[in-house]
């Protein structure tokens, strides 16, 4: 399933997040979004998963449009957000997050959600250490690996990834960032991965789109990308 | 009077402030909204226990057409009005305000109904039980069959109350709704359903409440108000967000109200609780059990 965004147009009251964005994120890609703070990542991702509604354009999943339905029915067409800021529910324990990401479908297919919650335990042994701990006891990095396990106990085809690096030590972030890659070859899944870090997104991305004050204004291959000085220079500061 | 007596004798009202309680944190912790107008849904869910028990004349029946009723009219109050007024809510002051308004007007809503169905005069409700003192030792104790009814009947609704949210995947998805209501929509759970269920459940509670109270206080459209205020103190005592904390803040309310009453006399019960009420959100505004400092984002 590839996502295609169309002239999309997102606004936050009078400010205009994001101008008329154009871009493709292939099946089974690691696709990084980068940019500096402020240049509409999150708003982006925020769209193409239901929280925020778009002023014009589309989002389409395949043949699906997806930008006029509810947040709850495009994780069940496959795409599931991960949002800034470790997003765990912290009076609940490790195994009682990752089995919010599963209640959804465990009707359907309660032996895969089981499956999945080992994989993730398997993915992320430093949670299955902690799975009767509460999430407000987890350092920053055992957060994020929750926050991310458990859109993975929803088995997405698309996951949608906001600024894991954010605040995490450079160690833990590569850590995270290495488990992701190996992940993604594993399993196939397309990731779409909003950073600031750009450094680390592109070394383990295979597309690269970045964003400028709400403009698309590179959509490459990652290693271009990162081998083109001036454009560096110019959007990445680095 | 003897003090093992008065602390006895606070235990069944303190398990029907513990209903109460219940049924305002719930709904607050799903929606943000303290609901004045449960001690309307309470007593119309009473009300409808009483007509069906008019009407086959059996206790039971009417209990738990009760409690439906009470589930029924929680439903039907979030999906009718609060949802709107939640949505609408523009500003952080008027997402504050515009519900304890809103609630204030549905309770005087409610109570108009409820006169022009069952007429504004005092009626009284049946019990099954006996109501005098049951002996122990030859000794008479301020503890009838009734209020051990009450006390039961409140500790196996806790019970499966407590089953439910700890043991079930709908328990799991209300708690993380009421902390995290985007994570959980972002977990594909409809946290809008949600919502509702919570309301029901907390308007069943409430229902239930009404018909263990009603034989002591009688049943009329404003009958249930002082217990809205008693249950809220226990709420508060308890912390607004800890389900078990507004439990066992309406036993000790029941239990040190009792004490009040039996030592100082019944006109300081009342004036008691608002004392208690005020000092608690002075000096733990977070409760007994609430949640030590700020809440994280």
């Amino acid at each position: 399933m590839t996502l295609r965004v169309r002239g999309l147009t997102i606004d936050h009251g009078a400010i205009r997040a994001i101008s008329s964005a154009s871009f493709n994120v292939p099946k089974g890609s690691i696709t990084a979004v980068i940019g500096a703070n402020g240049a509409g990542k999150s708003t982006l991702l925020r769209t193409i998963s239901g929280l925020k509604r778009a002023t014009s354009g589309n989002i389409l999943w395949d043949e699906l449009a997806i930008d006029h339905l509810q947040t709850e029915q495009i994780v069940r067409a496959g795409i599931v957000h991960v949002p800034e800021g470790r997003s765990v529910v912290t009076e609940l324990t490790v195994s009682e997050n990752l089995a919010l990401g599963g209640v959804w479908r465990l009707r359907k297919n309660k032996a895969d959600v089981v499956r999945a919650i080992d994989e993730v335990y398997e993915l992320f042994p430093r949670l299955a250490e902690r799975r009767k701990q509460r999430a407000d006891t987890l350092s920053g990095g055992e957060r994020q690996m929750l926050a991310i396990g458990r859109g993975l106990v929803a088995r997405p085809q698309l996951l949608l990834l906001d600024e894991p690096s954010l605040g995490l030590a450079p160690l833990v972030v590569e850590q995270i960032f290495q488990t992701l890659a190996q992940l993604q070859r594993s399993t196939g899944m397309t990731i779409l991965l909003v950073e600031q870090n750009a450094m680390s997104a592109l070394r383990i991305a295979s597309q690269g789109i970045v964003l400028d004050q709400g403009q698309v204004v590179i959509a490459d291959d990652a290693r271009a990308i990162m081998n083109d000085t001036a454009l560096r220079h110019a959007y990445l500061g680095y | 009077m003897n003090l093992l007596n008065t602390l006895i004798a606070g235990v069944s009202i303190g398990a029907i402030y513990s209903l109460i309680a219940f049924a305002l944190i719930l709904v607050w912790r799903s929606t943000r909204v303290v609901n004045f107008a449960q001690a309307g849904q309470a007593a119309f869910s009473t009300y409808v226990g009483l007509t069906i028990e008019k009407a086959v004349g059996n206790y039971w029946l009417a209990l738990i057409g009760a409690i439906l009723a009470g589930v029924i009219v929680g439903a039907f109050v979030e999906v009718v009005v609060v949802r709107f007024i939640v949505k609408r809510a523009t500003s952080a002051a008027t997402a504050t305000v515009a519900p304890v308004i809103a609630m204030l007007g549905l309770l005087g809503i409610f109570q108009g109904v409820m006169g022009l169905i069952w007429g504004g005069e005092y009626q009284p409700y049946p019990t099954a039980f006996a109501r005098e003192g049951m002996s122990i030792a030859g000794n008479q104790i301020p503890f009838s069959q009734f209020d051990l009814f009450v006390l039961l009947t409140v500790v196996v609704a806790m019970s499966i109350s407590a089953v439910i949210f700890q043991r079930t995947s709908l328990g799991l998805s209300m708690r993380a709704a009421a902390f995290a209501p985007e994570v959980t929509r972002l977990s594909g759970i409809r946290v809008s359903r949600i919502r509702t269920l919570g309301w029901a459940f907390a308007g069943g509670a409430g229902g239930l409440a009404g018909v263990l109270v009603a034989p002591t206080t009688f049943i009329a459209p404003n009958s249930f108000d002082l217990l809205l205020v008693f249950g809220f103190t226990a709420a508060v005592i308890g912390g607004l967000d800890s389900l078990i904390g507004g439990v066992l803040g309406g036993l000790a309310l029941g239990i040190g109200l009792s004490v009040v009453t039996g030592y100082l006399g019944g006109s300081y019960t009342f004036m008691t609780a608002f004392v208690l009420l005020i000092v608690i959100l002075l000096v733990r505004p977070q409760g007994i059990l609430g949640a030590r400092g700020a809440r994280r984002a």
